[in-house]
């Protein structure tokens, strides 16, 4: 079943739950530039990248909800227009703030949403308004963020949804939220029809989610992989200014990036092409004070972004 | 789209209780005074108020963004806004009528007269409202705010400068009852522009 996610992912195969292809919008100091992504479904997708990298923006366009310039946004099969509006049946949404009235109750809430979703279960909705401890008569002006997210969250599961798409939930959140939140995203993709793309700049909470990591930096798609076959190919080196110097293209990895510091240096790596293709042992051949570390996704990226930068 | 109308709803509920204290304070002053032309006039701020605040509102919460990537087309997110803004304008001419009819039977005033009146309110109401929506789609509610004001304050500028210049032609009441006879077909004109323009406008725009 991994295989044949990891090979949906690679060559956009029908069982992709979304699908974006060189999607581009250009503002005037901002160009969302060419970005293909794949999301397999029973996956969650991590989108990383600093604040102004483009996430937002490619969720936008994912939602329709702007026009981009070139490019094409596939939704379970189908291509994203604004003559087709049913296919958002089955996307569920939680963006950075719940965007309704203040004035508005949590049952209020569920009765707008019943207008507007056919497959609005009430039932379901109630369900998690009690797990979540949401009173339903209790204005949205006098929710804590956690509980706007929690509601938006109670929303977003209760039109029997698909494809969960998540900008920046987590940011501001208590770590006790961050993880109940968390865990009610790994419990949706049990079913392995659903799918979910989530945004943060929050690297740890996608390193313990995420199935795959993609990276955006200024507008550009940096990577896009899965996220443990990524954190196989990169390692940290530590070692004397002069060892790290020494590596050799031989060794058979690239150097991502070198930092500096008053007790010596280090290095990121990627490790590509061994023929045996055996990691395990190489950190010998370096040298005996080098010392190799597996690296946390945030240090990977940040590498990556500068590099770019 | 009941979702939508539902929503226009509940932003409305908690600012009726202020336009009861406006009701209530323009028919005290209807009686002390003795004149109903500023409670329907009133009536027709109303009317205007609410259409800027439920943009107002939906700019403040970013509804668009949200519900624009609900299982709603744009043109059924405009769509709503007319449908609630044209329903809450009857409402409002529906409820100034038997205030004002209070008043006529109180002062022996004209019936006839009373009628027009409320009538004239509530096409003035749905005239600004049909060249407003479009506006605000365009240039977006805090600019559409200002371009109301000079879109009321300029007719009677021109109309004083008239006056002061070379006086007014006298209109008679076959003139006024011919123009509100018209109004409703004008209106239907307007409507038939005003919502596919704001639909055109809508569409093309980034959320």
């Amino acid at each position: 079943m991994e295989e044949q996610k990891i090979k949906s992912y690679e060559t956009g195969t029908p069982d992709a739950i979304l699908e974006i292809r060189n999607l581009t919008k250009h503002y005037p100091d901002f160009t969302l530039d060419h970005i293909n992504l794949t999301l397999p479904s029973g996956c969650i997708m991590g989108v990383m990248g600093e604040n102004g990298a483009g996430k937002s923006t490619a969720i936008k366009a994912v939602l329709g909800l702007i026009h981009p310039d070139e490019g094409e946004i596939k939704m379970f099969g189908s291509p994203l227009s604004e003559a087709n509006p049913s296919l958002k049946e089955k996307l569920g949404l939680v963006l950075d703030g719940l965007n309704l009235p203040a004035a508005m109750n949590a049952g209020q809430a569920g009765r707008m949403m019943a207008g507007l979703y056919k497959s609005w279960d009430a039932s379901r909705y109630t369900e998690y308004l009690t797990r979540f401890s949401i009173n339903p008569q209790k204005k949205i002006q006098d929710y804590s963020r956690g509980m706007r997210m929690k509601l938006s969250l109670a929303i977003a599961l209760s039109h029997r949804a698909r494809l969960l798409i998540l900008d920046e939930p987590t940011s501001g959140l208590d770590p006790m939220i961050r993880e109940e939140i968390l865990d009610i995203l790994r419990e949706f993709i049990l079913d392995e029809d659903c799918s979910v793309l989530i945004s943060s700049h929050i690297i740890s909470d996608l390193e313990k989610t995420a199935d795959y990591a993609a990276f955006l930096h200024k507008g550009k798609l940096v990577l896009c992989e899965e996220k443990d076959r990524l954190l196989e190919e990169y390692r940290i080196l530590k070692g004397s200014r002069e060892e790290l110097q020494r590596l050799d293209e031989k060794l058979t990895f690239t150097i991502v990036g070198t930092r500096e510091n008053s007790f010596g240096a280090e290095a990121l790596i990627h490790l590509t092409g061994r023929p045996d293709g055996n990691y395990t042992g190489f950190g010998r051949e370096l040298g005996e004070t080098v010392t190799i570390e597996q690296p946390s996704l945030e240090q990977i990226l940040l590498y990556l972004a500068s590099e770019r930068s | 789209m009941k979702g939508l109308l539902y929503k226009e709803y509940v932003m409305l509920k908690p600012q009726l209780k202020s336009w009861l204290s406006i009701l209530v304070f323009f028919i005290v002053y209807t009686a002390i005074f003795q004149n109903v032309f500023m409670l329907l006039m009133m009536v027709s701020l109303l009317g205007l108020m609410n259409c800027f605040n439920s943009f107002h509102y939906d700019k403040l919460y970013r509804c668009d963004e949200y519900i624009g990537a609900m299982p709603v087309s744009r043109m059924q997110m405009v769509l709503a806004k007319y449908i609630f803004t044209i329903l809450l304008d009857w409402l409002l001419a529906a409820a100034a009528f038997p205030l004002a009819a209070g008043y006529t039977a109180l002062t022996g005033g004209s019936f006839a007269e009373l009628l027009v009146s409320v009538c004239a309110v509530l096409c003035v109401m749905l005239f600004m409202q049909l060249v407003m929506i479009p506006l605000i789609y365009a240039i977006g509610i805090d600019r559409a705010r200002y371009v109301n004001m000079i879109l009321w304050i300029a007719p009677w500028a021109l109309i004083l400068l008239k006056a002061k210049s070379s006086g007014l032609p006298s209109v008679s009441e076959e003139m006024i009852l011919r123009i509100l006879l018209l109004s409703p077909v004008l209106l239907l004109i307007l409507c038939a522009v005003s919502l596919p323009l704001s639909v055109y406008i809508f569409r093309r725009k980034d959320i």
